[in-house]
């Protein structure tokens, strides 16, 4: 009788021990999906803050007084508008703000319409295709945007505003 | 008499005896409540992490669109590039030749602003955006939608629709203009 008992007293331990394995297991199981989801996510929104800081950055920079247009183009302010000229007087004087912006370089590149495949330089600006500020030769993140890069012209004797659709593109270090 | 007193006996002892098996009977079937409650508790609570897990993936996967900064600059910067339509002498803006469009103005020389619009548009939009077979170019197509009133003004569409759609939000202009610019990616 007491064997028997005794039998039955295993059996119902084993049960138990067996049901919370699987009980352990089952959670196990759940926590893992959950934690491999979640660090997923947090990779996912990682990647997405730094294409959102750049692209921030990019913002920055063509909406800064040393590269917007302000209201010389118009009675209101443009947004992501980029003053040529001004820019071109900036190119002159870049080493005093090489570290300012904390990228390691700036370029504009005219989209359209199409003109001249040179660089600009005092000697051809306006007829040229790209306005190179910072330059380094070192590699790191891209980021660009879409700006209308605007300019003063005399057409005729008169001065009338050009603007044409360009790519704001700036390399930087990663962020973290 | 004695077989009296053996009766009495028997009796007593299958008495107790039914008394032990009711106490038996009745501990397992307390037992056996406790298991069931148990183990009901145990599905409550699994069914509770799983509706709590699955309401976490379906909130996450209900995500907003994805706003393209590059799109929304893109309609930005478009508007103010200068066109080769000449009104008073001078040449207006591509804002200003949607205007121009939607009136259904002529520029200089008698060239309808529309013809002007369209073809302008389709040179930006030809040199911003490269579409091509999905090995090489990221971008499928693009449409761009300008509607006047509701209506269609300016519809150019280039490559193949893709899920992955990329879309400014819509710039809206005076007179009830508004400009649409969606890109689909592979």
């Amino acid at each position: 009788m007491v064997n028997k008992l005794n039998k039955q007293g295993q059996m119902k331990i084993q049960q138990i021990s067996f049901l919370l394995i699987v009980i352990f297991l089952f959670f196990a199981l759940l926590g893992m999906i959950f934690l491999s989801y979640y660090l997923k996510n947090i990779k996912e929104k990682a990647n997405e803050l730094e294409e959102k800081n750049a692209h921030l950055l990019v913002s920055k920079i063509a909406n800064s007084p040393e590269f917007s247009c302000g209201i010389a183009y118009g009675s209101s302010e443009k947004t992501d508008c980029v003053d040529g000229d001004k820019v071109m007087m900036l190119k002159e004087n870049i080493n005093k703000y090489s570290d300012f912006w904390g990228v390691k370089s700036i370029e504009i590149i005219k989209i359209y319409p199409e003109g001249f495949n040179r660089e600009c330089t005092n000697l051809t600006y306006p007829k040229c295709n790209s306005i190179k500020l910072i330059n380094s030769s070192t590699l790191g993140n891209s980021a660009s945007n879409f700006v209308a890069l605007c300019r003063k012209e005399n057409y005729k004797g008169e001065i009338i505003d050009k603007c044409e659709l360009a790519k704001l593109i700036i390399r930087y270090e990663e962020f973290n | 008499m004695k077989n009296l007193i053996k009766m009495l006996l028997k009796k007593e002892k299958r008495k107790k005896g039914q008394g032990q098996k009711s106490k038996i009977s009745s501990a397992i079937l307390k037992r056996g409540q406790e298991e069931i409650g148990g183990f009901a508790v145990i599905i409550v609570l699994v069914g509770v992490i799983f509706l709590l897990f699955l309401g976490f993936m379906l909130v996450k996967d209900s995500k907003e669109r994805t706003e393209d900064y590059q799109i929304k600059s893109f309609v930005q910067s478009l508007l103010h590039v200068t066109t080769l339509c000449e009104q008073n002498g001078e040449n207006i803006s591509v804002q200003e030749l949607i205007r121009e469009c939607q009136k259904e103005a002529d520029c200089s020389y008698g060239i309808k602003s529309c013809f002007v619009l369209n073809s302008t548009l389709n040179d930006i939009l030809e040199k911003s955006w490269a579409v091509g077979n999905a090995e090489e170019f990221p971008i499928q197509g693009y449409q761009l939608n300008i509607t006047s009133y509701g209506e269609n003004m300016v519809l150019l569409r280039k490559g193949t629709t893709t899920s992955n759609e990329y879309g400014g939000s819509g710039q809206i202009l005076p007179n009830e203009l508004e400009i649409y610019f969606d890109v689909y990616y592979n």
